[in-house]
């Protein structure tokens, strides 16, 4: 064991922890710090096994598979508030669960995901738009692409803790959507994806019903099989429903999830109409819809928080609450001059 | 041999950071052989202010100084470390040459972002195995417009 002193806490290279990944000859070792006092193992110097452990782990996993990532998520957690690691904590036990035996999988789809988001930004950088053009395309290059798709949810699914807008966005619709519903709340969510949020409405005992909505069969598996796996199954009632077609549960919700839907649509102002078509009145809708974000099946481009709450008020709603998150490792202030993704929540009623 | 044959890198230029341009362009002028120079370029997003010299046998110098309060070069400039910061080349495919840098131990410092200095082009800055920043410029065909001809001490610089 070699033990360097450095301030207050010691590091210590022991061999379990140790990742080591020299062949390119850069700073390359990771050494998790033992702090003196605590004896406690800490990642990045505040993410401890004890306080945080699935984090922890699954960090150390990451790292192990994918060391090119330490530079990043060092910077992201470094200066992470306590509140934010417990969070993300949290995130990691539910995603350690949903992935089961195929943590690595998940881990390698991160690196996946960053890869294939890194091609969309340098398109983005230099033609100023998305790369894709119609739904037919992002059918055609990435829906029907069974392997991609798979890849392409597992490691969005991964990016909840890692990318701080994302772990920002579930902040924000679970401490502050969620209680803005009103008791015995009757709740859906539009394409529910990996199944986080809907998991966290059905969790919550002030809800009545939950319900998640989607087009595709095989998104709906999805999202039932990750409840099933974190144990929420029943009390979430999922359908395939296409929005465009739901004029039998008009004025029925309390309150709806529409989170990183709008981005993929070519007729996003109609999707909101619809939406508030099945709100009750007074009933709130919560929008997380990111801008200036790349991605591969990214159609509708938005370049300021404000075109998005513009957008969203135009088809009838009021919007009662914000927030605005910048990419990882990013100010709010340097994402709007450098035009990088900022994550827009908004809680919005209908009136 | 393959590596460097596939990927297409030309030189653009040494890139230097000054405190201030106005005086730094003249002292390089009164020092090195410069026969012209471009105009300056304020570049709000990448946070210097920069112009180019080219000497007599052709290399070209990029003068750096910072602009705006989070400028990245600001520390270089006030503790006169790093003076002699980058080698810079241009390249048809960024995405491409980030990959083979990275593949070869480059850090990639920071993300792609246009720059005014070049026509708005992507440039992505690494750090080599070697021990210093490279600058990649995308395309190729990028020439900087020397319109400035200087003598000794008559470098300005009108925004």
């Amino acid at each position: 064991m070699v033990a360097s002193r450095r301030g207050p806490e010691t590091l210590v290279a022991s061999s379990a922890l140790v990742l080591r990944f020299g062949e390119r000859g850069r700073p390359n070792v990771i050494l998790p710090w033992v702090n003196d006092r605590t004896g406690m193992a800490t990642l990045f110097g505040v993410i401890d096994e004890i306080k945080h452990p699935a984090l922890h782990s699954l960090i150390l996993r990451q790292l192990r598979l994918t060391p090119r990532h330490e530079k990043f998520l060092s910077r992201r957690f470094q200066n992470a508030a306590f509140d934010d690691l417990s969070l993300c904590d949290e995130l990691a036990q539910r995603i350690t669960t949903i992935a089961g035996d195929q943590i690595d999988v998940f881990c390698n789809d991160y690196d996946f995901i960053c890869n294939i988001v890194q091609e969309e930004e340098y398109h983005f950088r230099r033609y100023d738009e998305y790369r894709l053009k119609s739904f037919q395309d992002a059918i055609a290059q990435v829906y029907a692409n069974k392997p991609y798709m798979d890849s392409y949810m597992n490691g969005l699914l991964m990016t909840q803790m890692y990318w701080s807008n994302h772990t920002a966005c579930f902040r924000f619709y679970r401490d502050r959507y969620l209680p803005s519903l009103p008791d015995r709340y009757e709740f859906v969510e539009v394409g529910p994806g990996h199944g986080l949020l809907l998991y966290q409405a059905a969790s919550d005992p002030r809800a009545r019903s939950v319900s998640g909505w989607d087009l595709s069969e095989a998104s709906i598996a999805q999202t039932q099989s990750a409840l099933a796996r974190m144990g929420n199954a029943h009390r979430a009632n999922l359908t395939i429903q296409d929005l465009f077609d739901a004029k039998a549960h008009e004025e029925r919700f309390d309150g709806i999830g529409f989170s990183e839907v709008l981005e993929h649509l070519e007729e996003p102002d109609r999707a909101l109409r619809h939406l508030r078509s099945v709100l009750k009145i007074g009933g709130q809708l919560f929008v997380n819809v990111p801008i200036n974000s790349p991605a591969p099946d990214h159609l509708y481009l938005l370049r300021s928080p404000e075109e998005a709450m513009e957008a969203v008020a135009k088809a009838g709603f009021v919007i009662e609450e914000t927030g605005f998150y910048p990419a990882t490792n990013y100010t709010l202030e340097q994402a709007r001059k450098l035009t990088l993704t900022i994550s827009v929540c908004l809680i919005a009623r209908r009136t | 041999m393959m590596l460097r044959d596939e990927l297409d890198l030309e030189f653009d230029h040494v890139g230097v950071i000054v405190e201030s341009l106005d005086d730094a362009a003249a002292q390089f002028a009164r020092l090195f052989p410069i026969e012209a120079w471009t105009d300056r370029f304020d570049d709000d997003v990448l946070g210097v202010s920069v112009c180019f010299g080219r000497e007599k046998s052709g290399l070209v110098y990029e003068l750096i100084a910072p602009f705006g309060p989070d400028s990245p070069v600001a520390r270089a400039a006030r503790t006169n470390r790093d003076r002699l910061n980058q080698v810079a080349y241009r390249t048809s495919d960024l995405r491409r040459a980030r990959d083979r840098f990275e593949s070869q131990g480059a850090l990639v410092l920071g993300e792609p972002k246009r720059a005014l200095a070049f026509d708005r082009a992507l440039v992505q800055f690494f750090y080599v195995p070697q021990g210093f920043i490279v600058e990649l410029i995308e395309g190729v065909e990028f020439r900087h417009d020397f319109r400035r001809k200087t003598s000794l001490g008559e470098a300005t610089f009108a925004p």
